[in-house]
């Protein structure tokens, strides 16, 4: 049995809604005799974080992600409930902060590192591999105000992951600086976990991050939604983030006349044409559960009527959550006289695509040519009742063999 | 392995404080220095500026109240009569305005970092010691032109010099908490401290106020402290023992103040 790095119970943080600058004054006033407009930015999470356990919280904006840093790290006080810390804490909820552009790199390091609660003695110890790490060791005496925002980064990292201690709190830091930060941050983070380190960390893209968590808190509207293993938390934050906006539920079915003038342009046909996806359904082949398994085949059938007297195609696009194409199928639709409905059945076979978030989009094509882009609003999450052998979203089934020679 | 509970009301312990800000002590060594940096990059002339500002100042006076005025100094040169009272008074009202809006200023750091937030205070403590220093020097020199004799008594004036910046920081602390409860009113408290650059004897000595409003002169800490300086220095200056006055009520401005940051310290977050 583990012993607990961060334990936390019945814990709400009560905040007094500043509605306009007239009421700002009454408001201040009113952080005394407290019967002002009430808003709880976290209301009741209870959390047993174990030693050296790497823990990404993930939420909607304005879910209590960074509200809850700023309370175990003391920033600000809790308005109700405990919170148990084992060990010094580094709590790194911006990157490059409190630094003075007038002082040089080298003395940004010294008052970066006092501002995160270092004795001098620390920094001089580590000197030397901070500037090492930050890589411009020439311009370590140039005030920090000439540097590049590049530079700047570099510098602020290299003093963060210089910090000792048992539990660090991470706010967003990988999404500032390029995808060579992003890999870097990563791994430091990695190491810093498997040399003991606690670690909590907000990400707004959990997929970056899920093999590495041990652990995922889901936020949602101040209320802690799940403490989970992650792909169950990440599954859960996709259904959230996706359907919490109702217009968004009906798919956009029918074309609009300028659509179907672009069609026509393309097909160099001034005769009728007309076209409509009616219905979409996607399924489980041997369908008993409302969830949608990768386990089984997946059906993605889909009803139109269109009248055209050139043949079409229509495509089916599969893209992950970040609008990247993983995969695509062409049908050929024949010229129709008449207006009747047809029936077009994609089969997915199983375990080609790993559990996680997917968008499908049609399209109308001629000559391979994109006529019309018509996307199904509602991403579709496919989950998996056993662990996927492979990463990434496709599955490709590559076959390996080992030939001794 | 330090243990730690965090509950809604946790009472500071005043010892642990303490050593907080100490440990935190090279955070408002660092900050100021910045700050300095910062004052100085921004003119050409970088520390001569300060001197050369403190000899106008005191030629100005020195033309205005010694020559034209003829304010009587008892028989002390009024340079040197002058000199103690304007760099007091200007460290003290650059410090008070400096300190009353840190904490807005410092927003950024104070809602992103954990550390004791009165070591933002203490840091602009700092940043115009070295015009404070520059206007002693000058002083020194001012007493060897009028060939005054130098004792030890310099040391009893570095113990007034550091009373001042404990006193200014007792005062600070006050205007800080209320500019954090209400901007505008923190602003019109400076500017009544501003004001009482006339109650305070910058220009005149303390003597030409009647014997029996003289206490209400001594109430004003800064008053005292450059009263003392002035008599303790200079023999031929009359000495008073209401000085003590008001080094008393800059202390209790001092030790209110401390506590009373104290118990707000944690609400600062959520009250800019």
């Amino acid at each position: 049995m583990k012993e607990n790095a961060i334990v936390i119970s019945n814990l709400s943080k009560k905040y007094y809604i500043i509605e306009s600058e007239k009421q700002e004054k009454r408001n201040k006033i009113n952080v005394f005799n407290k019967s002002s407009r009430e808003f709880y930015a976290l209301s009741n999470i209870n959390l047993e974080i174990k030693r050296g356990e790497l823990i990404t919280i993930i939420g909607s904006n304005g879910s209590g992600k960074s509200t809850l840093l700023k309370l175990i790290s003391e920033i600000t006080p809790p308005s109700k409930g405990t919170i148990e810390v084992n060990g010094t804490i580094a709590s790194i909820l911006e990157i490059g902060i409190g630094f003075q552009p007038d002082l040089s790199g080298l003395e940004n390091i010294y008052l970066s590192g006092y501002m995160y609660g270092l004795r001098k003695s620390e920094i001089t110890k580590n000197i030397d591999s901070i500037i090492e790490l930050f890589g411009f060791s020439n311009f370590i005496n140039t005030p920090v105000k000439y540097y590049s925002s590049g530079m700047y980064m570099r510098l602020a990292f290299s003093i963060i992951i210089h910090i000792k201690a048992d539990i660090y709190l991470f706010d967003e830091i990988l999404s500032v600086g390029d995808a060579s930060f992003q890999s870097i941050a990563i791994n430091k983070i990695k190491k810093l976990n498997s040399s003991g380190a606690t670690i909590c960390l907000i990400s707004h893209t959990p997929n970056l991050i899920a093999e590495i968590s041990d652990k995922m808190l889901l936020l949602n509207k101040s209320e802690q939604i799940l403490f989970s293993k992650s792909s169950l938390a990440i599954e859960k934050y996709h259904n959230l983030l996706f359907n919490s906006n109702p217009e968004n539920k009906n798919d956009k079915l029918t074309l609009n006349s300028q659509e179907l003038n672009s069609i026509k342009n393309l097909l160099e046909t001034s005769e009728e044409f007309q076209f409509n996806i009616e219905e979409i359904k996607i399924y489980n082949k041997n369908a008993t559960q409302n969830n949608i398994y990768t386990d089984f085949e997946i059906i993605i059938e889909c009803t139109l009527s269109y009248v055209s007297n050139l043949p079409l195609q229509l495509g089916l696009l599969i893209k992950d959550q970040n609008q990247i194409i993983i995969t695509s199928c062409d049908t050929e639709l024949k010229p129709s006289k008449f207006y009747s409905k047809t029936n077009v059945i994609y089969t997915i076979p199983p375990f080609s695509l790993n559990p996680t978030l997917y968008i499908f989009d049609y399209l109308i094509l001629r000559n391979s040519e994109v006529a019309v882009i018509y996307p199904l609003a509602n991403p579709l999450t496919i989950s998996s009742k056993i662990k996927s052998k492979t990463l990434g979203p496709a599955n490709l089934n590559i076959s390996s063999e080992i030939q001794n020679k | 392995m330090i243990k730690k509970k965090i509950t809604p009301k946790n009472r500071l312990d005043t010892l642990f404080y303490i050593k907080q800000i100490w440990n935190y002590r090279f955070l408002s060594y660092s900050l100021a220095k910045g700050e300095i940096k910062q004052k100085y990059s921004k003119n050409s002339f970088g520390i001569l500026y300060s001197i050369i500002q403190v000899v106008i100042t005191l030629t100005v006076y020195w033309a205005i109240f010694g020559i034209v005025l003829n304010v009587d100094a008892f028989g002390i040169p009024y340079p040197l009569f002058a000199l103690p009272g304007i760099i007091f008074w200007q460290y003290f009202s650059n410090t008070i305005s400096r300190i009353s809006s840190t904490l807005h200023d410092s927003e950024n750091l104070i809602s992103k970092l954990y550390f004791p937030r009165i070591n933002l205070l203490l840091s602009r403590l700092l940043i115009n010691v070295p015009e404070l220093i520059i206007g002693l020097l000058i002083y020194i020199i001012l007493l060897i032109i009028y060939s005054q004799l130098i004792s030890f008594l310099i040391l009893w004036g570095f113990l007034l010099i550091f009373i001042l910046i404990v006193i200014t920081f007792g005062i600070g602390l006050w205007i800080s908490m209320i500019s954090l409860y209400n901007k505008n009113l923190g602003q019109v408290v400076i500017q009544l401290v501003q004001f009482c650059f006339f109650l305070t004897p910058v220009f005149y000595p303390g003597t030409i106020i009647p014997n029996s409003f003289k206490i209400f002169l001594y109430l004003n800490p800064i008053a005292s402290i450059i009263e003392f300086f002035r008599s303790s220095l200079i023999s031929i200056y009359p000495h008073d023992k209401m000085f003590i006055l008001g080094i008393i009520i800059g202390t209790l401005m001092l030790l209110s103040g401390f506590f009373m940051f104290k118990k707000m310290e944690r609400k600062i977050t959520d009250m800019l």
